[in-house]
């Protein structure tokens, strides 16, 4: 997915560990064999270049069909704010999925599907799932550090504590979360450059307004699911704050924070304020 | 006169795509590594290829304009300061395709030693069938002509050691057509293994794979079939080890700054069964000084892995065509794994920083640098400025004729090798010794 994936076990031995990577790679290579679209051979991206000549198309890719049927849950459960739809004039409330017959169908071809950030959320549920198959009870994988596994807890600790860093005060926390057995999922309007300067990721949408969204806001997620986090993260951040609410009232995570940034993005320390949503 | 003040002729390439490949040799031209293995660099820097006034025109004439020598020729064409005056093939359908593209500005020849002795030429460009180059190339340097050979110099030893011999004995300018020794892909790679950055390299691996039967068409009835596919039969080709691996026998040679000590290898015919005599699966292995190995193989009837030199050193590997660098050392951790790596070492239980949106992490490979091909300007056009540019200042580039000589010797051992199942060495009689301070040696014992 274009994103760096770094795996920490402690008390490991480097073989032990070594060989668990290795499984945990293998695994996250099937997910990016059918939903990474920097791929051209991957099963999304056929899909896509499939879009543009037809609406009704067979997956043979089983992982790739539970993917989008996952991802039509997630837009029903988000109200439409989570949708890996684009291009063209779709959304993904047009596809309908035939499980029976394996089956996507949308009413408007030229729709193409990017599973980004859902992507991860899928690939870090995999790694749980070989990490526990291993009979490891404690360890930390990130993924860009914005969607982190955090099974058991740190050596030190009872728990892994993951701080939302202030985005020009790195040593400054404007949320610490304690996590056992769960992942952290972030997602956020702010990017930061290598040279230590943050501006605003101008490129979300609200897909009912069709606006950019022009607030700097993080929001973060903790759920057993990375994938569930994924999918609030990201919806969280992109819906107006009346509709936070209703979407993470009957969502399947413990905890979800929203910060909201002020300040012009020229200044050198931006306000905060936060919301606890969950 | 400066090269912005003259009106580039056509439009193949533009000035602009020229001026951005020149570029690149002003900067590998500030390298001394790659000076001393290619100190022609020096010489094709920007300010040097200055065009002069129109009495200082070179004037070619390409002998055998079949598929390579029309590659040629279109680039000749499109050099300002070069004058095709001639083109020359016996074969009627390459002669009267050359006049054409030379909209009948040059006179056509069916027989070279006629257009040699017309006169009017500095030098000629050779790129006829492989059995042909030898007689024509010391014809022309005894007449007093430079050349510029199509690689790979000649289709057996002896010819190779007549070509050598007139070349030495007219001082006439020799050059042997491998367009990697201008690519500035390659020279980055060298400025980079030079400068430690792939640690000790002990190993080139360079494969070419095609899916083809590399057959040319022949008009039915007539009987062309051993002049037109000529790289099929034995009498006039050694098949893949000439036309193909002699590229990456020069670039490994480069690389280790040596030349082979002994090869072996295998070749045969294992899938097109269609009366050629040469090989269509080759595998050769060149043992170089100090235990470094050449290992190459060539086949035709699957392409999924094409074409690549891989330079493996124990700190890093180059893929070359591919312009990529892999390090051996794994990628650092980001910063907050890494603080959390060292907080867990130092018993320090500390709040993982979770920084802002998700990044693009710096990848295990890293590109070597752009696509040198800048626009339609390649390293071929560059290579024939350069034949033009030594003509033009009667300088013979140091280095160049031993890096085709070298290779085209190496060759055709290789094919010795498969022939004879043997292992062939190498023999001191194809050495040539470094003569200056400024060319890299061949030393071996």
């Amino acid at each position: 997915m274009g994103t760096r994936m770094d795996i920490v076990l402690p008390g490991l031995s480097e073989d032990f560990g070594t060989e668990l990577s290795s499984v945990i790679a293998r695994q996250i290579e099937e997910v990016e064999q059918s939903l990474s679209v920097y791929r051209t051979d991957s099963g999304v991206s056929k899909l896509n270049r499939l879009f543009r000549g037809s609406g009704s198309i067979v997956i043979d890719d089983a992982f790739l069909f539970d993917a989008l049927e996952f991802s039509s849950d997630a837009y029903r459960m988000t109200k439409g704010y989570f949708d890996i739809a684009y291009g063209g004039s779709g959304n993904f409330g047009q596809v309908c999925l035939d499980r029976k017959n394996q089956r996507i169908e949308v009413e408007r071809p030229g729709i193409r599907l990017d599973f980004g950030a859902l992507g991860k959320g899928l690939a870090i549920d995999k790694a749980r799932a070989c990490l526990e198959c291993a009979g490891i009870d404690n360890g930390l994988i990130s993924f860009g550090e914005s969607s982190i596994l955090a099974l058991g807890c740190h050596p030190l600790g009872e728990s892994w504590p993951l701080g939302i860093s202030h985005p020009e005060k790195s040593a400054e926390f404007v949320h610490v979360f304690q996590i056992t057995d769960a992942s952290l999922t972030v997602s956020s309007t702010l990017r930061n450059g290598s040279d230590g300067s943050c501006t605003m990721h101008s490129h979300i949408k609200n897909p009912f307004t069709g606006q950019l969204v022009d607030e700097a806001k993080t929001v973060a997620v903790v759920a057993k699911s990375a994938a569930i986090g994924e999918v609030l993260s990201t919806s969280l951040v992109v819906a107006l704050d009346g509709e936070q609410r209703d979407i993470v009232e009957n969502a399947n995570i413990s905890e979800a924070v929203s910060i909201v940034f002020e300040g012009s993005g020229m200044e050198k320390q931006r306000s905060w304020r936060k919301v606890i949503l969950k | 006169m400066a090269e912005g003040n003259i009106e580039m002729k056509g439009d193949y390439f533009g000035s602009t795509s020229r001026r951005a490949f020149l570029q690149q040799f002003v900067t590998l031209s500030a390298s001394s590594t790659v000076l001393a293995v290619a100190p022609w660099v020096n010489l094709l820097r920007a300010e040097e290829l200055n065009y002069g006034s129109s009495s200082s025109t070179v004037r070619i004439g390409v002998v055998g304009v079949g598929s390579r020598g029309q590659a040629l020729l279109l680039r000749l064409l499109k050099i300002p300061y070069i004058r095709v005056v001639a083109v020359c093939d016996n074969y009627d359908i390459n002669y009267d395709r050359a006049l054409k593209i030379t909209e009948n500005g040059a006179t056509g020849y069916r027989d070279y030693r006629r257009m040699i002795d017309a006169g009017n030429l500095d030098g000629i460009v050779i790129a006829t069938p492989l059995a042909e180059h030898a007689h024509i190339t010391v014809d022309a340097l005894n007449a007093g002509l430079h050349v510029f050979c199509e690689k790979a110099m000649a289709r057996t030893l002896d010819s190779i050691q007549k070509m050598r011999v007139a070349h030495e004995q007219t001082g006439k300018i020799l050059q042997i057509g491998l367009q990697r020794l201008f690519d500035p892909s390659y020279l980055h790679a060298i400025h980079q293994i030079h400068l430690g950055e792939i640690g000790e390299v002990t190993q080139v691996r360079a494969y070419w794979h095609r899916n083809s039967d590399w057959r040319r068409p022949v008009p039915p009835g007539s009987d062309l079939e051993t002049k037109i596919n000529w790289r099929l039969y034995r009498e006039t080709s050694a098949g893949l080890v000439t036309e193909l691996a002699t590229h990456h026998i020069q670039v490994a040679n480069w690389i280790f700054g040596d030349i082979p000590t002994r090869v072996m290898g295998s070749g045969r015919i294992a899938y097109w069964q269609d009366g050629r005599e040469v090989y269509d699966h080759i595998a050769l292995i060149y043992d170089y000084p100090q235990g470094r190995q050449l290992l190459y193989d060539s086949m035709t009837n699957n392409a999924k892995y094409g074409l690549e030199a891989q330079i493996l050193g124990d700190k890093g590997t180059i893929e070359v065509e591919a312009m990529k660098g892999f390090s051996e050392a794994p990628s650092p951790p980001t910063p907050g794994i890494l603080q959390l790596i060292n907080n867990i070492r130092e018993k320090s239980f500390s709040v993982l920083p979770i920084g802002g949106a998700s990044w693009v992490p710096e990848l295990a490979s890293t590109d070597l640098g752009e696509n040198m091909s800048q626009g339609n300007y390649d390293s071929t056009l560059m290579s024939l400025e350069a034949f033009a540019m030594s003509i033009r200042r009667n300088e013979i580039i140091p280095g160049l004729f031993r890096e085709g000589y070298h290779t085209s010797v190496a060759a055709l051992l290789g094919e010795q090798a498969m022939d004879t199942g043997t292992t062939v060495r190498w023999s001191q009689e194809y050495t040539i010794p470094t003569n200056s301070v400024n060319e890299y040696g061949a030393s071996h014992s």
